[in-house]
């Protein structure tokens, strides 16, 4: 019975574009009850079909059937486990499948609101449309349960590089970010039908859109968190396009989820929010067409059929092309229930809106550095890249702004500057104070990282000192102060990482030493081990550290005989401050000794990086948290 | 002032108008400016000699010549980057990526000398054996030597290499 389990899985997702098909048109029915019970119906239907089928995916990976293509192409018997589960999302087509499933499961989500019914019957069409096109993309060009004949003895494995644990949960944890945005889509596409955009609708975009932006941090801090150790090149976001592509929707996220708050609490700028909330949506499936198309030159890029990649610009095409019409014809009569309210720029929603302003120009300029080496090749001819000087020139000065400005919005009163904001001078001085120090330590040459860390420690002092003023502290106060001390941090550590890291590669011979900085490292051995499905070189590094006490590093190279492929394993130290990163080579000859060349290098601040993005996440989810709860009330 | 609107919601719509019209129009300057001073090119060995100028940064595409590697020292190496039709020699200081095979595509980014050396900072290092660079395969064809996906890129050292052997 169990060998026709992908049968069957095939079957359900066939099932799944019968059931979206029909969420979808129903938006079409005249409105009534009965209608939007039927999609409800249909959108719990969905769920548990491509919930089945995503099981049955995973089921034929674990078994290791090699009869069907996927697994054979991506999996292997002597894979651990967790990583015969993660195949199953770490290729082309089994990643759709999750992406389809999470899409469902938030077109369930979305199911159980209450509003009314025309509302609703909207918002399950435009979800039902989605699922269907991302489920006929799945079906008609990119299915994962094709058999093979005849069947191969071993599959081809997974990529090695992808074997680690942050990679194994990097790409569901963006899809939710991704998908997430694709309900914000489906509510802002119903706000335009009914035109009401008002507080009761910014209620109910609030925690889905917290949720979707929290996801996508963390996503994108476990890529780049496996970018820094698995890949060795001694940073830990290199501008490469497809990283732009998962940072586009996460800064239009931010707007979003910030105009939101200006929307329910003053009833202000609407069309704003929902132009937000699908421009989020469209560049979450942007991100997914360049990844996925091949027209990109990046490290992600998969070799990929370019059918697929127009088949997924189509969709986007249809969605964004659609959106934004509506929203032409629509967006001007949006009503917010609240006649004509005051507004001054000196308030928090005035502040607010800015800043949602500052990082929609964001998003632009990352947006025109990601698509202008396409359009000069399509127009020209011409292959260029866009790389990080162009983001130092234009990303760096434009967030430097925003940081500028974040604790002077987070004092301000809404409606109006009633008395004189809160005393901002103190962490003002004390920051100047700090950045003063510095530059005498450090040396004027450091004037720019030092203006750098002085905006991060100006962003964390303010939101710690707001966080200690507040007269009560929820669970909604804590979350944004929490987000925004994330950010501070995040500054902090990026412009410190940037401008201070150092490296030092130098072949060593066995018992020979280098010295980075006050530590100084010691060759002692390299060795053979064996691990679960690969063989690896092991060097035996000893470090004496500047307080005199030792320590061992174990840097590895992996040979996955599988794949036929070698990886580089870091062996890394990390203390508050930093890491010192080790690795090793293949050995190399030097007068008739074998040497192996050993690269140190150090961090700094790398903790606080990651732990930035992590108080960030937290931060989004603990809102999100309390915007679900006081939703009803 | 007669153009500025009388009516709340008007003069506010027209504030915002012009605060995102200048936003917008600052960033697009920015970006453009920026754009203008930090691309970097991309060339096949058929093309850099005439097309990038010494000391300009560009990035040089193609596939490793077979037995072209060549190490100079425990760091540094040489290699040559063919496109089947022309040749340019590489040099490189630092730890080559996992993936770099003779027979496969590279892609470096660096300068070229005005001996017709490239003196590579960077190797491009990617996540797939199999994948082919997008330039590469276009440094190819454009050379009409591309046999397309999956083709046997077998990589035979050129002749063009020994013009270049003085050039270190």
């Amino acid at each position: 019975m169990l060998v026709v389990i992908p049968e069957v899985s095939h079957f359900l997702l066939m099932m799944a574009l019968v059931l979206s098909f029909g969420q979808a048109v129903a938006v079409f029915a005249p409105t009534s009850g009965a209608v939007v019970r039927g999609q409800r119906v249909m959108a719990t239907g969905l769920t548990a079909v491509l919930a089945l089928s995503f099981l049955g995916l995973i089921w034929s990976f674990v078994t290791s059937d090699f009869s069907v293509r996927a697994v054979a192409e991506n999996s292997h018997t002597a894979k651990p486990f967790l990583y015969k589960i993660a195949a199953a999302w770490g290729h082309h087509e089994g990643s759709l499948v999750l992406w389809v499933l999470i899409l469902a499961l938030f077109g369930w989500w979305v199911s159980r609101l209450r509003a009314s019914d025309r509302f609703m019957q909207v918002t399950m069409g435009v979800q039902g449309a989605l699922i269907l096109a991302f489920v006929a993309l799945i079906v008609f060009t990119s299915n994962p349960f094709l058999r093979l004949d005849p069947v191969p003895l071993q599959g081809a494995s997974l990529n090695p590089l992808l074997q680690d644990p942050s990679l194994a949960l990097h790409p569901p944890m963006l899809y939710v970010g991704y998908v997430g945005f694709s309900v914000v889509f489906a509510l802002a596409v119903a706000a335009l039908v009914t035109g009401r955009a008002d507080a009761d609708w910014a209620r109910l975009v609030r925690p889905v859109s917290l949720v979707a932006w929290s996801f996508l941090t963390l996503g994108i801090g476990l890529g780049s968190y496996w970018a820094y150790y698995e890949l060795g090149w001694g940073g830990w976001w290199f501008w490469d396009p497809v990283e732009n592509a998962s940072l586009l929707p996460w800064l239009s996220g931010t707007a979003l989820i910030h105009s939101l708050i200006v929307l329910q609490k003053r009833g202000l700028f609407a069309a704003w929010a929902v132009f937000l909330g699908i421009i989020s949506f469209c560049l979450s499936i942007l991100g997914t067409f360049l990844v996925r198309s091949g027209v990109l030159t990046s490290v992600h890029a998969f070799a990929m059929d370019p059918l697929r990649g127009y088949a997924v610009l189509l969709i986007f095409l249809l969605f964004a092309g659609g959106a934004f019409a509506l929203y032409a014809v629509r967006a001007h009569r949006l009503s917010t229930g609240v006649e004509a309210p005051e507004f001054t720029m000196t308030s928090r929603e005035g502040m607010m809106t800015i800043n949602t302003v500052v990082l929609a120009v964001l998003t632009l300029t990352v947006l025109v550095g990601t698509l202008y080496p396409l359009l000069l090749e399509g127009l020209t001819g011409q292959s260029i890249s866009v790389g990080p000087p162009y983001y130092n020139q234009v990303f760096t000065p434009i967030s430097a702004l925003l940081l500028l400005m974040l604790p002077v919005g987070s004092v301000m009163a809404w409606r109006h500057v009633g008395e004189r904001p809160k005393r901002l001078w103190v962490p003002a001085v004390v920051v100047m104070l700090c950045g003063v120090l510095l530059t005498l330590w450090l040396g004027v040459a450091h004037l720019w990282p030092i203006a750098g860390l002085v905006l991060g420690g100006w962003v964390v002092l303010c939101s710690v000192i707001d966080l200690w003023q507040r007269p009560v502290r929820t669970v909604g106060v804590w979350g944004m102060a929490l987000a925004h001390i994330g950010v501070g941090l995040l500054a902090v550590a990026a412009v410190a990482e940037t401008a201070f890291r150092d490296d030092i590669t130098r072949p060593l011979a066995i018992g020979e030493s280098l010295e980075i900085g006050p530590t100084q490292l010691t060759l002692r051995r390299v060795g053979e081990v064996d691990g679960e499905n690969y063989v690896a070189m092991r060097g035996q590094v000893e470090a004496t550290l500047r307080n005199g006490k030792q320590q061992t590093f174990w840097p590895e190279r992996r040979y996955f005989p599988a794949s036929a492929q070698t990886t580089t394993e870091a062996a890394i130290r990390t203390t508050p401050l930093g890491d010192l990163y080790v690795t090793i080579a293949e050995p190399k000859m030097r007068d008739g000794e074998a040497v192996w060349p050993v690269r140190v290098a150090r961090h700094p601040m790398i903790p606080a990086l990651y732990l930035g993005m992590l108080l960030m996440a937290l931060g989004g989810g603990l809102a999100a948290y309390q915007t679900y709860r006081r939703r009803g009330a | 002032m007669s153009l500025w609107p009388k009516g709340r919601k008007a003069r506010r719509r027209l504030t915002i108008i012009m605060v995102v019209g200048a936003a917008l129009a600052v960033a697009v300057g920015l970006a453009l400016s920026a754009l203008r001073d930090t691309v970097v090119f991309f060339y096949g060995p058929s093309e850099i000699a005439e097309k990038a100028t010494p000391g300009q940064t560009v990035r040089l595409g193609g596939l490793v010549a077979m037995g072209s590697v060549e190490e100079l020292g425990p760091q540094a190496v040489r290699f040559v980057v063919t496109d089947q039709a022309q040749t340019v020699p590489v040099e490189y200081v630092g730890t080559l990526p996992d993936l770099f095979r003779e027979g496969q595509g590279v892609v470096a980014e660096g300068q070229l000398t005005p001996e017709g050396l490239f003196k590579a900072k960077t190797i491009l290092a990617k996540h797939d054996e199999t994948y082919m660079p997008r330039e590469v395969k276009k440094a190819l064809e454009a050379s009409g030597e591309w046999r397309g996906e999956g083709a046997e890129t077998s990589v035979l050292p050129t002749t063009g290499k020994a013009n270049h052997e003085d050039g270190s």
